[in-house]
């Protein structure tokens, strides 16, 4: 009755598991920064390095990732029926735009910081979409109490068969992980919530 | 010279909070309300997403239920430390797919998130929180295959120091035995611990 079907397997290969999503995307790299697990590194293909100039150009362009002929936003869009104003507006979160669009408008004029702040959330929501295509459930930005202050988790997975797998930071560029966040998911892991690090391509 | 409430701030403070009260919530936070029985504290928490801006806040609501018993249960048998036992969000499904964030900049799209939550709420979810609130409740949630946050060291934990309150020794065992299976590296330590204490107090 309480067998949990495919969730230990799910559990041992988790690693391999989000070492495969990155391979999926294509140019993401999976470091083992964190001494809290061990993680298969996926190496960054020559043409991802390649066309990074800027932080916002090492987000790789949705439309050339494999199996992504349309925006996912297009694709929701279609599948819902409602308008691009309305999907924005309402589940912003969910919506991937253009990131070429955006950078081309906001990149004379806003602050380096946000735009930072802004490819970080973008590579964030490519990670989710990955184990969302892959049937995974994902929760994103969800927060933890630990003795060293709250950690919010950036992408929470959930397995297809509803088992809670773990949390996934995400990191783009040179963004650091810190030894505060380092030190609260090394004391989450303990209490038996694992935290895996995506990183994503370094910039020039 | 007064600050002008945003629209989410508004709503809280003028439908949000009057709806939650009628239930038994009362304010613990600016955006957080807590229902308190004998042997619980339930939270309903309205987290703004960091990627809010000025003009928009997104908004999810986190529902958390903690059960003092258990935690004292999980604490004297040295199982691993947790701020809820239960932990879900609100969520809408809409044209196929599940959306848990809302965007609110305006009186009419504040009103739509309350909508959404108060029809995922009531009656439902106050149903299911009140019966979480109890430890034969939280048992039988988490012994079957259903969302609860928890990864599956952490469920199995809870359920074992649920099953060992209500008295239901072989029940325990059985969920020992899962325990022991489904311990990581990471949590090897603590699981071998709780293990060993939860079967010393079983003898006594």
């Amino acid at each position: 009755m309480l067998d949990r079907g495919r969730g230990p397997a799910l559990r041992r290969y988790w690693p391999l598991f989000i070492a495969a999503i990155c391979a999926a995307v294509g140019s993401l790299v999976v470091t083992p920064d964190s001494p809290l697990r061990t993680v298969t590194s996926v190496i960054p293909t020559a043409g991802a390095v390649a066309s990074q100039t800027d932080t916002w150009a090492s987000v790789p362009d949705p439309g050339a990732l494999p199996g992504r002929d349309q925006d996912p936003v297009d694709r929701a869009l279609s599948v819902t029926g409602m308008s691009r104003s309305v999907w924005s507006s309402r589940y912003l979160p969910f919506v991937r735009t253009n990131a070429t669009d955006a950078t081309a408008t906001a990149a004379d004029s806003t602050p380096q910081v946000l735009l930072n702040q802004a490819a970080g959330n973008e590579f964030r929501d490519q990670v989710a979409q990955q184990f969302t295509d892959a049937g995974y459930g994902v929760t994103t930005e969800v927060p933890h109490w630990t003795p060293f202050g709250w950690r919010v988790t950036d992408i929470e997975v959930t397995s297809p068969d509803g088992d809670l797998l773990g949390g996934i930071e995400t990191k783009l560029g040179n963004s650091p992980y810190t030894a505060a966040q380092q030190a609260k998911d090394a004391w989450l892991a303990q209490q038996g919530y694992p935290t895996s690090l995506v990183r994503g391509p370094y910039g020039p | 010279m007064t600050a002008v409430a945003s629209p989410l701030e508004s709503l809280i403070k003028n439908r949000v909070r009057p709806w939650l009260r009628l239930h038994g919530y009362e304010p613990s936070s600016p955006s957080g309300f807590t229902r308190t029985t004998d042997d619980a504290k339930v939270h309903i928490d309205l987290q703004r997403s960091r990627r809010s801006t000025s003009e928009l806040t997104l908004v999810t609501v986190n529902l958390t239920v903690r059960v003092q018993s258990v935690t004292d249960r999980l604490a004297r048998n040295e199982g691993p430390t947790l701020e809820w036992h239960w932990r879900r969000r609100v969520e809408v499904v809409e044209g196929g797919r599940a959306s848990e964030w809302w965007g609110v900049d305006d009186e009419k799209t504040a009103n739509v998130f309350f909508d959404d939550v108060q029809r995922a709420l009531d009656p439902t979810g106050f149903l299911l929180l009140e019966k979480l609130s109890t430890v034969p409740g939280l048992v039988d949630e988490l012994s079957h295959d259903r969302p609860s946050g928890l990864t599956a060291v952490q469920r199995l934990s809870v359920l074992a120091a649920g099953q060992s309150i209500v008295g239901d020794s072989e029940a325990v065992s059985v969920t020992l035995a899962q325990l022991r299976a489904s311990a990581t590296p990471a949590t090897s330590e603590m699981v071998s611990r709780y293990l060993a204490n939860m079967v010393a107090s079983a003898r006594r």
